[in-house]
């Protein structure tokens, strides 16, 4: 076996190693102080040891040696390299490794940047007081081992004391110590506290994502000392809570409801990923440790305690990007998500080669992906027998029922098929270049070598090697001989394989190679003919004991090649598994009709919003063992590696897993209160929300490159005390929003000098001197808008939905659908998630699109006209003023912003004519008109208004109503009789009324129309049916009862041709003189206005858009 | 967090200063960090995330036209001419390379190839229009990608890798060197009809901000409120609006006096700037302001406007504009290659040969990047149905094809590469994606080594670790 390429040369527990080299130095001198003078020690620790980690071991280590030196031992930087030694003892000027970092002659080192001037003195003079090496170091570490011995990240995680403070007044919790002795330190002061309406509502953003209830902002003038503390238990007991910090959680796991881009044979929604999103939300809001929370979200299926709704959990590993289906990405999206997610490792990194910046090789990585390629994917109904009706569910079960008869009966032909062909795959395995890897879609039939089976028989003959396989010892000797000495050896190792035991050598593959062969070609048939006769023999004892088909062979020597067909591991089986990890073991028509059964069921399934669905992990029977991928190229297959934890965290005592594929292993080891990682991660993530900005800047790499924590005391402390009180993030909620430090004001300090003095020391607000104002993401932005107005839909979990849909729906944005593959662009401009990564940290721009959203986009619109009707029965124009000014902040407005707000209502209001009163006496609509009955039968009206006139859609002529419309001067009759264009004038009192109205038809093509004046009582008031004509149709007196309608009515002459008309009409109340008492067609008829936003629509948009609503203080 | 300011009012010049399209915020700042500053050897602290930037070192080109010719088109019928394959038509070729589909004999080219230009480059009649222009554009015959599937053979192309979510170019640029319009977006993608295959990913952002994500235009439409969202008000009239960005700022003034808050003046700012867009940007894309010869040279058809709107969009100071042929995948010529082919490419040559002609009567071509190609190319030999009889098209090629650039300090008349005698495979000078985006950025005035961003662990680039600079086309 070959030395796995890749190895940590720092096996201990990175934090259990000795990081500091003055330890080491400690140590030695106190033993070893005799065999050498202690300035050249002491020079050896400080100043050589570090050259020589940095500067040289990268090209001249453990891993590469070129020009064959080496310089991490003593031996070897005195053993020197291919040309010789580099270094003379008590002699630097005659040492090459002199003049090479003095640059003196051809070869300069290090090539890239050279040695500083003392550094350049150090190595003279160590090597000229005896380049002294203490024992103690045999080996020096690698540069990044040496490094992340002494990472922060990678140390235990202990529980610091608290620190004393000067003013232990201000100190509520023990994080205020933290805080506070820091400032004190920086001579900084902290910022006074904010005053109860913005803590209750800084309170409310952080915990529930949502604007404080009525109830939460009365707490603000409570006499209650206890206020606060009501205030936050309330809102951590909210179910909103849950749902808002689901959403961050959903950042973490790179949430999407769809699977992104798939071949349109594929649905391309995901059953289940609101399930998951639903058990998020639970979970979070029955503060589950959040040791189970991980837990289950890794290995739900291997639990036996678990509730059956906790399978959604696995959705964190299961709805990532789909890639095509191509394994190798699916798997590395998971080992990311994981591994960033929980622990702020960027393991992907040695996807392809070992990490440039931490202590994660490749092997590593493998190690992992090993563990996840030991798992299938499997569907799991959480409600079958409730959801849907039986019809539902009898269809579900007959589109399943037809996936699952297709899918054995493709297994059983393709299984049998490449059973028929082993020779064909064998000879395939000499020509592997052939054969690529999946993500080189080609298109297959049945007649085709499918390369999924070639490389399953290559890592089978891998295995077989391995592990010393009977069957194959003889096809591994013969691979072994070169093509030109072939036949000259073939006799040597037939003779060795004829003498081997049956143990050693099958017998019947013994006997099949009694005769040398002459060629590996030869060899390769004669296991093929061996596998045929095997399967042959095989078929014929099935077919002849039909009854009771036997299980085996008898003779042990052929059951023993029969199981290379048959066996469970089998190379030539199809596996028992879901199309989604089997499509590429089927030629391309008979994955697309797979596909498309599969599609079937899906989407029965997504019809149902009842119907809830897990997608889990199972382990596979049969484990898979890892592979090192060279160069992250899957075909190009180099050492093995065990399913096993990450080296820089599992230490001198990492064992392989060995339950199943290891992944509650994996997901054990995550959770270890030893792991210095998870604990700290997530402590950060959750102050990093709370504050703006985590201890650590870098949610999701606490590797060598990120910056050390602000206050790391602190975030051990944290840590420490959070995995101490059971890894509950509610407790770890109350220790932060209950502090001094989060009470502060975001104004800074009030004395101006300490304000200023802070802004100079620390302008990022590090060390928290003040609370950074907070602007709410897009999602809580529409959640406020929609509770301003009092149209949020507090409805928990459930399918998502459209947000940007006509009709706007009014639930919170957690349920909006996030279609990864369509992200509405509104989400990407206000920097939601990407839902393909792992997104630990929401960017945050302001460009002017997002204005344009905020003046222009339809749902702010319809939530601006929502809010001012919400105020709209207040009396007074001051009354409205306050209430929109409530409901949006929560305040009332000050004198100022009151006269404002009145200006802009008043100027609005004289500038632009409001309706006259008349106007709502009208409808617009179209119906027939009976000639028998003599009536108006089915008005209806008309459902879109264009701005200057009302007609079927937005498009004119309308797909369903064709060309009815009305406009304020006449209109257009529709496509026939049944849609006469009818303007309905209706009584608004009982009156006596007389109508005058001239009717106009002018077009000269086509026959004219037809005209009606019909009451809802009298019947028929006057007719014409005219062609390029001017007609009066006047009444002279009618009475009129409240509620009765005048119809005018117009539908087509004999056909449809040009046949828009005019047609005004006045009804006057013929007992009153004033103008109101008057109403006129035109006049009353929307003057483009009937859709603009009113005075107070254009207010309330205001606050919605203002600054003052976005932000948080 | 990082947001503070010493407040103090904004003067007209600040204003200009930070109103590019995008206000930068020191929130965003945040986010870029470490990164933003190793962008771009520029120093981003005080600016917006799409502020113009300086480059690294002088730039030829300032803005880049790709005309995508999504599906494949085929390098041996349009600008790679192979006279062996008439020569040995209907043979079949030994070791033929595995592509997607199986192939039969070679197919020769149905299109005539001529000389153009002084430099005497041979051309196909396909874009007879365009090879006027061959003494100003350099072709480059030795492309290649990784596989024969059009998804990661785009994602390759247009992000520089075949596999992961990662920036589009056209993201990348608009992170090195911002944008220069006030007014629009720094990156359009232009596609008549509908998505191309894969949908946005073809300019994604990926792990950038998303505000550097390509903005995405169907320019089927001709109606504004469908080329651009949000940018019409029909339910407010302009005067109303305008008082009520009035009053919005006199209170989100107010709401700035007394906060230590950067973002503040950002925001406000940001609704000047939208308001002023409504209108400008109607202009951008108002074609009827362009004089009939101009328009005449572009033709009427949807392609003519879609790459004269281009040109008005790059005028304007936009950075990237792509320009897709149609939804799906229209080049990808399986069947009946000869009808298809001139049909595409006749919407095409005319609006190509006169983008050039235009951008260069205009001055604009010396500093314009243009670039000319698909995902891959299409086999030499025939495609085969299913019953294994050709169909008269060609099958996906990855091993070796095409792509032209043009302008923006191109070595006009150059052939750059070349493929074996049947065209099949990138022989001489095989040049990887990566080293055409080497290349692009190169002349942007941006070191591809340089242009990382910080993501997961990782300083990623756009050409990842490969890359060569193609010194012998510019």
């Amino acid at each position: 076996m070959t030395r796995p390429e890749t190895q940590l040369d720092g096996i201990r527990p990175l934090w259990a190693t000795i990081g500091c080299p003055l330890i080491c130095l400690a140590v030695y001198l106190s033993g070893q102080s005799a065999l050498a003078d202690d300035e050249s020690l002491r020079l050896f620790e400080n100043e050589i040891r570090p050259i020589l980690i940095e500067r040289c071991s990268r090209c001249h280590g453990a891993k590469k040696q070129e020009g064959g030196l080496r310089v991490d031992s003593r031996k070897a930087i005195l053993k020197g390299g291919d040309s010789g030694g580099v270094l003379v003892v008590g002699k630097a000027a005659g040492s090459r490794m002199i003049q090479a970092v003095r640059r003196e002659g051809e070869l300069k080192m290090p090539p890239d940047k050279k040695l500083s001037d003392r550094e350049v003195a150090a190595l003279t003079k160590w090597i000229n007081l005896g380049a002294a090496w203490p024992e103690t170091v045999p080996l020096l570490p690698s540069a990044i081992t040496n490094r992340a011995a002494g990472h922060w990240a990678f140390q235990p995680v202990r529980q610091p004391d608290v620190p004393a403070v000067k003013s232990a007044g201000w100190v509520r919790k023990p994080i205020d110590c933290f805080v506070l002795s820091k400032l004190e330190k920086m001579g900084l002061s902290p910022s006074p506290e904010a005053d109860r309406r913005t803590l209750i509502r800084r309170l409310a953003y952080t915990l529930t994502g949502l604007p404080p209830a009525p109830e939460i902002t009365r707490l603000a003038g409570s006499s209650d000392p206890n206020w606060y503390q009501q205030a936050v238990g309330r809102l951590l007991d909210s179910p909103h809570y849950g749902e808002h910090w689901a959403r961050r959680w959903l950042d973490v796991a790179r949430y999407a409801d769809s699977k992104g881009y798939v071949y349109g044979r594929e649905e391309r929604f995901w059953v289940h990923a609101w399930t998951y999103r639903d058990w998020v939300v639970r979970s979070l809001n029955e503060d589950m440790p959040y040791n189970r929370f991980l837990l289950l979200q890794l290995a739900a299926d291997q639990f036996e305690d678990r509730r059956p709704d906790d399978l959604a959990a696995m959705g964190l590993l299961t709805l990532g990007r789909r890639f095509l289906g191509v394994k190798r990405d699916i798997l590395d999206d998971r080992i990311d998500v994981v591994c960033r997610g929980t622990m702020a490792l960027t393991v992907g990194c040695a996807r392809c080669h070992d990490h440039k910046y931490d202590p994660i090789p490749t092997a590593d990585y493998y190690s992992l992906y090993g563990v996840f390629d030991s798992c299938a994917e499997r569907f799991v109904p959480l409600n079958a027998d409730t959801a849907g009706d039986e019809a539902w569910r009898s269809e579900l079960r007959k589109r399943q029922e037809n996936l699952r008869t297709k899918l054995a009966a493709s297994r059983k032909e393709w299984s049998d098929r490449t059973r028929d062909r082993v020779g064909d795959y064998l000879r395939a395995q000499t020509e592997l270049h052939k054969y690529p890897a999946a993500g080189f879609d080609q298109v297959f039939f049945k007649t085709d070598v499918l390369p999924v089976f070639v490389r399953r028989w290559e890592d089978y003959l891998h295995n077989a090697k391995r592990g010393g396989d009977p069957v194959f010892t003889a096809w591994h000797a013969y691979a072994a001989l070169s093509a030109e000495s072939f036949e000259k050896e073939a006799a040597d190792v037939t003779r060795q394989l004829l003498r081997s035991d049956k143990e050693t050598v099958n017998p019947i593959v013994a006997d099949a190679l009694r005769a040398p062969p002459a060629s590996f070609a030869e060899v390769i048939d004669r296991y093929a003919g061996v596998f045929a006769h095997i399967n042959a023999r095989w078929k014929s004892l099935l077919a002849s004991n039909k009854a009771k088909p036997p299980s085996q062979l008898a003779d042990p020597a052929a059951e023993q090649l029969r199981r290379v067909l048959y066996g469970a591991e089998a190379p030539c089986e199809v596996p028992d598994e879901p199309i989604v990890h089997t499509e590429r073991f089927f030629d391309t028509e008979t994955c697309e009709a797979l596909w498309k059964l599969q599609g079937e069921v899906d989407r029965w399934i997504i019809s149902n919003p009842q119907a809830r669905y897990a997608l889990a992990l199972v382990d596979r029977p049969i484990v898979t063992h890892p592979r090192i991928f060279r160069r992250g190229n899957s075909v190009d297959k180099g050492a093995d590696v065990p399913r096993q934890f990450l080296a820089v965290l599992a230490g001198r005592d990492r064992k392989p897993f060995s339950r199943g594929s290891g992944r509650l292993e994996l997901a054990e080891a995550i959770i270890d209160p030893a792991n210095p990682l998870t604990a700290r991660v997530i402590v950060n993530r959750v102050w990093a929300h709370h504050f703006g900005r985590g201890l650590v800047p870098t949610p999701s790499d606490f590797g060598l490159r990120a910056d050390q924590p602000s206050h790391s005391e602190l975030l051990d402390w944290l840590a420490a005390r959070f995995v101490a009180e059971g890894w509950s993030l509610k407790k770890l909620h109350r220790w932060i929003v209950l502090s001094t430090t989060f009470r502060q004001s975001s104004a800074g300090p009030a004395d101006a000098d300490a304000r200023a003095r802070a802004l100079k020391a620390d302008p990022e607000n590090r060390l928290l001197w003040r609370i950074s104002p907070r602007r709410l993401t897009f999602e809580e932005f529409r959640d406020s808008m929609l509770a301003a107005s009092g149209d949020l839909d507090r409805t928990l979990g459930g399918k998502p939905a459209d947000l940007f849909k006509q009709g706007f729906p009014k639930r919170r944005s957690l349920y909006g659908v996030v279609d990864r593959q369509f992200l509405p662009s509104t989400l990407r401009m206000f920097d939601f998630a990407n839902p393909d990564l792992h997104v630990p940290r929401r960017s945050e721009t302001t460009v002017p699109q997002q204005a344009l959203f905020f003046m222009n986009h339809p749902l702010v619109l319809d939530q601006v006209r929502s809010l001012a009707k919400s105020v709209g029965t207040k009396s007074t124009p001051e009354e409205k003023v306050a209430a929109l000014f409530q409901q949006t902040y929560r305040r009332q407005p000050t004198g100022a912003e009151m006269a404002e707000s009145l200006e802009m209502i008043r100027a609005i209001a004289t500038e632009r004519p409001t309706p006259p009163a008349t106007a709502a006496d009208w409808q617009y609509g179209y119906g027939t008109f009976d000639e028998t009955a003599k009536r108006v039968a089915g008005f209806t009206r008309l459902p879109h208004f264009a701005g200057q006139a009302w007609q079927g859609g937005p498009k004119w002529p309308d797909a369903k109503l064709g060309w009815v419309q009305l406009t304020g001067d006449g209109g257009h009759p529709g496509n026939d009789r049944k849609h006469a264009a009818i303007r309905r004038w209706r009584a608004p009192r009982a009156m006596t009324i007389a109508v005058r109205s001239q009717l106009v038809h002018q077009a000269d093509p086509g026959d004219g129309i037809r005209a009606f004046v019909v009451s809802s009582r009298a019947g028929l008031l006057g007719s014409a049916k005219i062609y390029k004509q001017t007609v009066d149709l006047n009444v002279k007196a009618l009475a009129v009862e409240a509620g009765e309608t005048i119809d005018f009515v117009v539908d087509v002459g004999d056909d449809l041709n040009s046949d828009q008309y005019l047609w005004e009409a006045t009804v006057s109340d013929m007992k009153a003189s004033n103008e109101a008492a008057a109403w006129n067609s035109k006049m009353d008829f929307p003057q483009g206005t009937s859709r603009q936003l009113s005075p107070w629509e254009q207010l309330a948009q205001v606050l919605l858009c203002a600054n003052e609503f976005l932000f948080v203080d | 967090m990082e947001n503070l300011v010493c407040r103090r009012p904004l003067s007209r010049r600040d204003v200009l200063r930070r109103s590019a399209l995008g206000l930068g915020t020191l929130g965003l700042m945040g986010v870029l960090g470490d990164d933003a500053r190793r962008a771009a050897g520029a120093d981003l602290s005080a600016r917006g995330p799409l502020d113009g930037r300086e480059p690294h070192f002088p730039a030829r080109a300032k803005r880049v036209i790709h005309f995508f010719l999504n599906g494949g088109p085929s390098h041996v019928d349009t600008f790679d001419p192979k006279p062996a394959l008439a020569k040995h038509a209907g043979k079949r070729l030994s070791g033929t390379l595995a592509t997607e589909r199986k192939t039969g004999a070679v197919f020769p080219s149905p299109f005539k190839f001529r000389q153009y230009g002084e430099s005497g480059i041979e051309v196909s009649d396909l874009f007879a229009r365009t090879a006027r222009h061959i003494d100003d554009i350099a072709v480059i015959r030795s492309m290649y990608a990784h596989v024969p599937n059009h998804e990661p053979s785009l994602m390759l192309m247009n992000c520089g890798d075949s596999k992961q979510p990662r920036p589009s170019m056209g993201a990348w640029v608009l992170y090195g060197l911002g944008t220069e319009s006030q007014n629009l977006p720094g990156f359009v993608a232009m596609c008549p009809g509908g998505l191309p295959t894969k949908d946005s990913e073809n300019w994604q952002a990926a792990f950038l901000p998303g505000t550097y994500q390509g903005t995405y235009i169907d320019s089927k439409h001709q109606e504004l409120s469908r080329l651009i969202e949000n940018i019409e008000h029909p339910q407010i009239s302009t005067p109303d609006q305008r008082r009520q960005l009035d009053l919005l700022a006199r209170w989100n003034a107010r709401h700035r006096d007394d906060r230590l808050d950067h973002r503040l003046d950002a925001r406000i700012h940001s609704y000047e700037l939208a308001f002023r867009m409504q209108h400008e940007a109607k202009e951008a894309f108002d074609l009827s302001r362009e004089p009939a010869h101009i328009r005449e040279l572009y033709g009427s058809g949807v392609h003519g406007r879609q790459t004269l709107i281009a040109r008005r969009l790059l005028e304007r100071g936009v950075r990237y504009v792509q320009l897709w042929h149609g939804a799906g995948q229209p080049w990808d010529n399986h069947e009946r290659l000869e009808d298809n082919h001139r049909r595409l490419a006749g919407e095409l040559d005319r609006p190509i040969a006169a983008l050039l002609t235009d951008l260069k009567q205009r001055g604009m071509l010396d500093d314009t990047l243009v670039l000319w190609g698909g995902e891959f190319g299409r086999t030499p030999t025939v495609e085969l149905g299913g019953d294994g009889n050709p169909i008269h098209g060609r099958d996906h090629n990855h091993y070796g094809f095409s792509v032209w650039l043009a302008g923006g300090g191109i070595r006009g008349g150059t052939v750059y590469g070349a493929t074996d005698e049947f065209g099949f495979k990138a022989e001489q000078n095989p040049t990887s994606v990566h080293d055409l985006h080497a290349t692009m950025l190169h002349l942007l005035g941006l070191d591809h080594e340089r242009l990382t961003y910080r993501y997961a662990g990782r300083d990623f680039r756009l050409t990842d670790v490969h890359g060569r600079v193609i010194k012998e086309i510019i």
